[in-house]
């Protein structure tokens, strides 16, 4: 099985790294990518310097609360731009707001999670996540890169 | 009348002193008796003499349709004999002191009783003394007029008049009125004064209209200009004659209320009223008003700050809470065996805290998303949204053993949403503060009058009344953690949903047996959707 790039986009370096350690203990062999804000993801995204030789990612585990371009207009450019669109964006945030829902299923998230304070359920959500989007939905390959 | 040298004497019915007279003279005397007796009982007015010694010797027929009493009841008697003059007694002896001294008089006016009439007839009489060839005083020829109905008209028109003068000095208005001509006929004293004319600017009998224009543009109220121009233009104006009202501010600040109405023959009746008080009241209740508004405004905002400063504090916090309680879980995890039970226990106080205080976020949260939503208010079905409740809850329900009896809840005005998370506490509440016995929870309707009034009764432990205010504060608990868990956020959710559908929300309880939360809502008659 190939390695799996997760591109994780969180500005709390305390967070990225719990879901590291949560990814640590999941099932499958992925790499794990951090990019700080939005804009940072964008340019991996697109393979803009420094990230020329960033690899295409499996998934995007996007906050919705992030300095410089937030999660909302990320989430807005991938899904409007063709060879981004097909990538899955797993919304990941602490915000249980309706407003937040409901604005990032307008933008066509593929899935909303809500992290929660409890580990254990954290590192079960992790989990059903690569379940779910790594091994049971089959995606449109739209990039040859990959 | 007139009378030549030869018909100075009347000849009627009633026997006068005949003289000797000539077979020719005797005829031209009758022709002349019979036109003047003709006239005489044509007239209205009545006719009589008196002889040398002041009593009457002749009086024409028409005094019995006037009076109702023939000639015969006076002839031979003297004006005392049949007046007293009490009601003027000045004018009596003046007019007695005329006959006795043999002068013509005019106009004398006297009461005279008229049987079967309610009030004395008023007459007047004119006279003059005649004499004989000789010269010697023979008496008085006069005629007499009954004024009775001009009269009684001229007291009620004098009676109209001064109720109109009255009425108008005590109105406490201005008041004027033009004529078609637009000449002032009409005014009262007020009008004068409230528009600062001079006090003999009107005159005894009005005034044009437009010199009243003229003496306001004189003194500079229509503001610079040709005075003759404005006086025109205001003068063209009025004559359109429609109906005006307006308000004038005098240089001393005394407002008034000008209202013109025309009058069908012409003209204008116009009331000038000092309406000073009444503008400064509207000043001030607009000066109130406005304060008010502002208030409101500023209270509107404060609050929606504060509800934005719950939910952005309350979502905030949430994020380093997490990675409290989560790296805290994390060590346990990987260094649980490394570590001595001290140092377990601490990390479990630890966990245990964070939870909790993310429970508190979570109800803070949830207590300010009341009434954020824009979701559009619909005619929500209470009893689905209970028995969906019930569904929600059923593992509560059945691990207490409970029984939930929904019965027949309206339809209601509101948002689904919110008001299944208000039964869905309120239920759940029933459930968890229960007694000994088994809970049993009764959700019923009243109509009362637009609003449905819904009780949600259980048998549980009850809240003492001196409690039933405190209940529904936020964060306020009756009960020890670990008697009853709970943020004690329930109730205020409830409340605040509530009121944000304009009703209220209480509490009945003895402090024993069971409480029931009442609540209203306007009904709504349409299906829910």
């Amino acid at each position: 099985m190939s390695v799996v790039e997760i591109l994780m986009v969180e500005d709390n370096p305390a967070d990225a790294r719990l879901t590291e350690e949560a990814l640590k203990e999941g099932l499958l062999c992925n790499r794990l990518h951090l990019a700080r804000d939005g804009v940072e993801a964008m340019k991996f995204l697109r393979r803009e310097e420094p990230f020329r030789d960033a690899p295409r990612p499996d998934v995007v585990l996007l906050d919705l609360n992030l300095p410089r371009k937030d999660g909302r207009e990320v989430l807005a450019e991938i899904k409007t731009d063709p060879s981004l669109k097909n990538i899955p964006v797993v919304v990941l945030t602490t915000s249980e707001a309706e407003q937040d829902i409901v604005k990032s299923y307008a933008l066509h998230a593929n899935c909303y999670v809500t992290k929660p304070v409890d580990l254990q359920r954290f590192i079960e959500i992790v989990r059903q996540i690569e379940t779910f989007w790594l091994q049971i939905v089959k995606l449109p390959q739209s990039d040859a890169a990959v | 009348m007139t009378s030549g040298p030869n018909s100075q004497r009347v000849q009627s019915d009633s026997a006068l002193p005949a003289e000797p007279v000539t077979q020719e003279t005797k005829t031209l005397d009758r022709e002349s008796n019979e036109r003047l007796r003709d006239f005489a009982e044509a007239a209205s007015d009545w006719f009589w003499e008196m002889g040398p010694d002041l009593r009457l010797t002749y009086l024409s027929e028409r005094i019995r349709d006037v009076l109702g009493l023939g000639p015969e009841h006076f002839l031979g008697k003297r004006r005392e004999d049949y007046l007293d003059g009490t009601s003027d007694l000045e004018a009596f002896r003046a007019h007695l002191d005329d006959l006795y001294n043999r002068r013509p008089f005019r106009n004398f006016v006297f009461p005279i009783e008229k049987p079967g009439a309610e009030c004395p007839l008023i007459v007047q009489i004119n006279g003059k003394p005649f004499y004989d060839a000789d010269g010697s005083f023979a008496g008085y020829r006069g005629t007499g007029t009954d004024l009775t109905s001009l009269v009684r008209s001229e007291r009620k028109l004098e009676r109209t008049s001064a109720l109109l003068r009255t009425t108008l000095e005590h109105m406490n208005h201005g008041i004027s009125v033009t004529d078609a001509d637009l000449n002032l006929v009409l005014w009262n004293d007020d009008f004068v004064d409230l528009l600062e004319f001079p006090k003999d600017f009107v005159g005894p009998h009005g005034r044009p209209f437009a010199d009243f224009i003229r003496y306001n543009a004189e003194r500079g109220e229509y503001g610079p200009g040709d005075i003759e121009e404005q006086v025109r233009e205001r003068v063209e104006l009025a004559k359109r004659f429609e109906p005006h009202c307006f308000q004038r501010t005098r240089p001393d600040g005394v407002v008034l209320e000008i209202v013109g109405v025309p009058l069908p023959a012409g003209g204008f009746v116009t009331t000038y009223t000092d309406v000073t008080e009444r503008a400064q009241h509207q000043a001030k209740l607009k000066e109130q008003a406005d304060k008010m508004a502002e208030l409101v405004e500023d209270l509107q905002r404060s609050n929606s700050e504060l509800e934005q400063f719950a939910y952005v504090a309350s979502h905030d916090l949430q994020e380093p809470l997490r990675m409290v309680a989560s790296y805290c879980q994390l060590l346990q995890r990987r260094y649980h065996d490394t570590l001595d039970q001290d140092a377990n226990e601490f990390i479990g106080f630890a966990v245990d805290g964070a939870e909790r205080m993310q429970q508190l976020i979570n109800a803070l949260l949830s207590y300010s998303r009341v009434g954020r939503s824009d979701r559009p208010r619909r005619c929500v079905s209470l009893q689905d949204a209970a028995e969906m409740t019930c569904r929600d809850l059923q593992k509560a329900i059945e691990d207490a053993g409970a029984t939930v009896d929904i019965d027949g809840l309206p339809n209601v005005c509101g948002d689904g949403v919110e008001l299944r998370q208000l039964l869905q506490n309120l239920i759940a509440n029933a459930i968890k503060f229960r007694a000994d016995a088994p809970p049993e929870v009764r959700l019923t309707a009243t109509r009362d009058g637009s609003d449905w009034t819904i009780a949600v009764a259980d048998n549980g432990i009850g809240i003492e009344p001196e409690y039933a205010e405190r209940i529904f504060l936020i964060f306020q608990r009756l009960h020890a953690r670990d008697a009853y868990p709970g943020t004690g956020i329930g109730l205020s959710v409830c409340k605040k949903i509530v009121e944000r559908h304009g009703g209220q929300l209480r509490v009945e309880s003895d402090g024993k047996s069971g409480s029931t939360f009442l609540f209203n809502l306007p009904a709504s008659d349409k299906a829910a959707s």
